[in-house]
């Protein structure tokens, strides 16, 4: 299982681009008092998993604890956020408020090991209930237990992680992870750790090595 | 024998400098009248006679040839009269414009015949061109006149040089030569008395008048800015004294009505396309005349006005402003670093100061060559690049923001037919609080020109921006100082 960044596809729009004229300082010039200006543009919000050196990591990916095959349901856990792939959120803008969350690549994504699969989002738990698919299954994310750290020295005042929920389709597609509120520090970066993921396994799923892509997004 | 030695060369210097520094003395010309052929221009002015007198021109007697007499018969009878000529100095040989300071003069006389004893006086004289007054001072004769007793030639030398008035002692002054004879004889009816005269001498000094003439200014490409010096060129020179002229400025080239001009001018000295060099600080803004009055001479002061005239402008100045392509003061004149986005990390952005829309220009009106461009922070060195609340530094470490100033490759137009004469571009160069307040853009050395501005593109200015650094649209005040 993987999460993949697709930052250039899901990133939200960058919130404002001032780029201004440069303002003149009310004093009337002489004509030998030059001015000079410099604008400086606000960056463009984004997320990305980070190692622990704060490089961007390839091809992230998040292993869920291993299971064995079992004729019951079973459950199995995943940490979304660790010390070598850190989920950093940037905020490069002079807006307080954003907010990322998770979702799969398309909702009707489900674990698949290429010919095996189970779902991530089915709302009857361990068995398949009314959506598209015919496969149970369902991943619960849980943020609150996630440890968030402010980038050299951002506080993390109104800076709030998500609440456990777990994906069902159509309704809840896409989970918060971590939030800014107004009065969240600005033009600061953070990293969240230890996001819980339990995956329900139905009962029976056939041994496999099975994986979803998830996408993390910031808007 | 040592120290004899050296006193001798001691005084060998001293004299060798005295030689040196002396002057020639005042000319000389002689003027003879030896009475070879004829009268040489003389009459016999007759002021009485008793007896039978005569007089004239005799060319068989003389020393060695040719004389005039004057000749009475008669018991106690007595000739009184003279020889006369009336004629300029300059007749005599005294150049134009000569002076004449003082004449020596002689005569050669006979007593022919006094065939019965009598008492004779004869002398020398010099008298105005009226023949009424005597020109030498104290209305002393030339020659005092004496009792001549010889049979043979001799010569009568006995004074020496008298003194000329100074209403007589012009060149041009007509003066009339008397060679008196006042002549008796002896008590017998038959009594003859007859003396000659021949070779009269006139030594004549003289001094020759300095001469003066200005040569610059001439009306042309002489202005100056008033506190710059301008080289008034002169020729002065005396053949007699060592002659020094003053300058004088004056709003017309009549009467001599000027006022002095101090230093150099005042008393400068004699030489052929000689300059003097006038400091024109406190003048007037206005077109002047110079002339120039000798002193030191012998002779009388002469004067002379400049053909033309110096235009005097008023004091210069120096300054500089930003100009735009028309060269109008710009009124706010900035320069736009590149645009930067927000970024983590540390990035730099560039500007330029000085473009074809808003040119640096120095100008320098003053008579100083010399002075440099500068540029600090209006605010002075505490002033941060500011946007609302967030700032930073312009003179700090890199880390908090750091500009750099580079004129080494900007460029340099000079206006008005000025060039880029000793104009020195300053390096690459970073503010530092401290230590580094102020960068010199432009250094104009002892040989740039004056009365110029130029024009300054294309100095490179780099700032380091500090990670992290929160957008907005910053901006810092700066000033360009010419000095």
């Amino acid at each position: 299982m993987k999460t993949q960044k697709t930052k250039e596809l899901l990133r939200i729009i960058a919130l404002a681009i001032v780029i201004g004229m440069p303002l003149a300082i009310g004093n009337v010039q002489a004509a030998n008092t030059p001015q000079l200006n410099q604008t400086i543009n606000e960056g463009t919000k984004s997320v990305d998993i980070v190692d622990a050196g704060d490089a961007p990591v390839a091809s992230p990916s998040v292993s869920f604890s291993a299971a064995t095959f079992s004729f019951s349901t079973q459950d199995t856990t995943g940490a979304l956020g660790t010390a070598s792939q850190k989920i950093r959120v940037s905020n490069p803008t002079a807006t307080a408020t954003w907010s990322v969350s998770l979702a799969a690549s398309n909702t009707t994504d489900v674990w698949t090991d290429g010919g095996n699969t189970y779902d991530f989002n089915d709302g009857s738990g361990y068995t398949d209930g009314a959506d598209g698919d015919s496969v149970g299954g369902q991943m619960t994310v849980d943020p609150s237990v996630g440890t968030l750290a402010g980038v050299s020295g951002c506080a993390t005042a109104n800076v709030n992680k998500g609440t456990a929920d777990s994906f069902i389709e159509s309704s809840v597609d896409s989970i918060d992870l971590v939030s800014g509120a107004a009065g969240a520090s600005t033009f600061c970066r953070w990293d969240l750790t230890g996001v819980s993921l339990t995956q329900k396994v139905p009962a029976g799923q056939a041994a496999g090595s099975y994986s979803v892509n998830m996408v993390l997004t910031i808007s | 024998m040592k120290i004899k030695i050296k006193i001798l060369l001691a005084f060998i210097v001293s004299l060798s400098i005295f030689i040196v520094a002396e002057k020639s003395q005042a000319a000389n010309v002689i003027y003879n009248v030896p009475f070879a052929t004829d009268m040489e221009g003389f009459t016999y002015i007759t002021e009485s006679c008793k007896g039978i007198c005569t007089n004239g021109y005799i060319g068989t007697d003389g020393n060695p040839a040719g004389s005039v007499f004057d000749k009475n018969i008669g018991r106690r009878t007595r000739s009184l009269g003279y020889f006369s000529k009336n004629l300029t100095w300059e007749a005599m040989g005294v150049p134009v414009g000569g002076v004449v300071t003082d004449v020596d003069g002689r005569f050669d006389a006979r007593l022919f015949q006094e065939t019965y004893a009598a008492v004779q006086s004869v002398g020398l004289k010099l008298y105005d061109n009226a023949d009424t007054t005597i020109i030498l001072t104290g209305g002393v004769d030339l020659e005092t006149e004496f009792d001549c007793t010889d049979q043979s030639w001799i010569t009568r030398n006995t004074d020496g040089a008298k003194t000329v008035v100074g209403a007589y002692q012009a060149s041009s002054t007509p003066v009339t030569i008397r060679m008196r004879s006042d002549l008796n004889t002896g008590n017998n009816n038959a009594a003859t008395t007859e003396i000659r005269f021949d070779n009269l001498y006139f030594s004549i000094n003289y001094n020759v008048p300095p001469t003066l003439s200005i040569s610059q200014p001439d009306g042309v490409g002489d202005a100056v800015v008033a506190g710059s010096s301008y080289d008034i060129i002169y020729s002065l020179a005396d053949a007699d004294d060592v002659v020094t002229a003053a300058f004088y400025y004056d709003n017309d080239n009549t009467g001599l009505n000027g006022t002095a001009i101090a230093g150099a001018c005042a008393a400068a000295a004699e030489g052929t396309n000689a300059t003097c060099s006038w400091d024109t600080t406190g003048m007037t803004p206005g077109n002047y005349h110079i002339y120039g009055i000798t002193s030191g001479a012998t002779n009388p002061s002469i004067s002379a006005y400049s053909v033309g005239q110096i235009t005097i402008s008023a004091g210069g100045s120096l300054s500089v402003d930003m100009v735009d392509s028309g060269g109008t003061p710009v009124a706010s004149p900035s320069v736009s670093f590149t645009s930067k986005t927000f970024d983590w990390i540390a990035q730099t952005s560039n500007g330029t100061l000085g473009t074809s829309s808003q040119k640096i220009r120095v100008n320098n009106t003053t008579a100083a060559p010399t002075w440099t461009l500068s540029m600090a922070a209006t605010s002075g060195p505490t002033a941060l690049w500011q946007s609302g609340g967030d700032s930073y530094d312009f003179n700090g470490p890199s880390a908090n923001g750091r500009l750099q100033v580079n004129a080494s490759s900007s460029t340099i137009t000079p206006q008005g037919g000025c060039a880029a004469t000793d104009l020195t571009k300053g390096s690459a160069t970073y503010f530092a609080q401290g230590s580094q307040d102020s960068i010199n853009l432009v250094t104009a050395g002892g040989s740039a020109q004056t009365n110029c501005h130029w024009d300054i593109t294309g100095i490179v200015l780099t700032q380091d921006i500090p990670a992290g650094q929160v957008s907005g649209a910053y901006s810092i005040g700066m000033t360009l100082t010419a000095t």
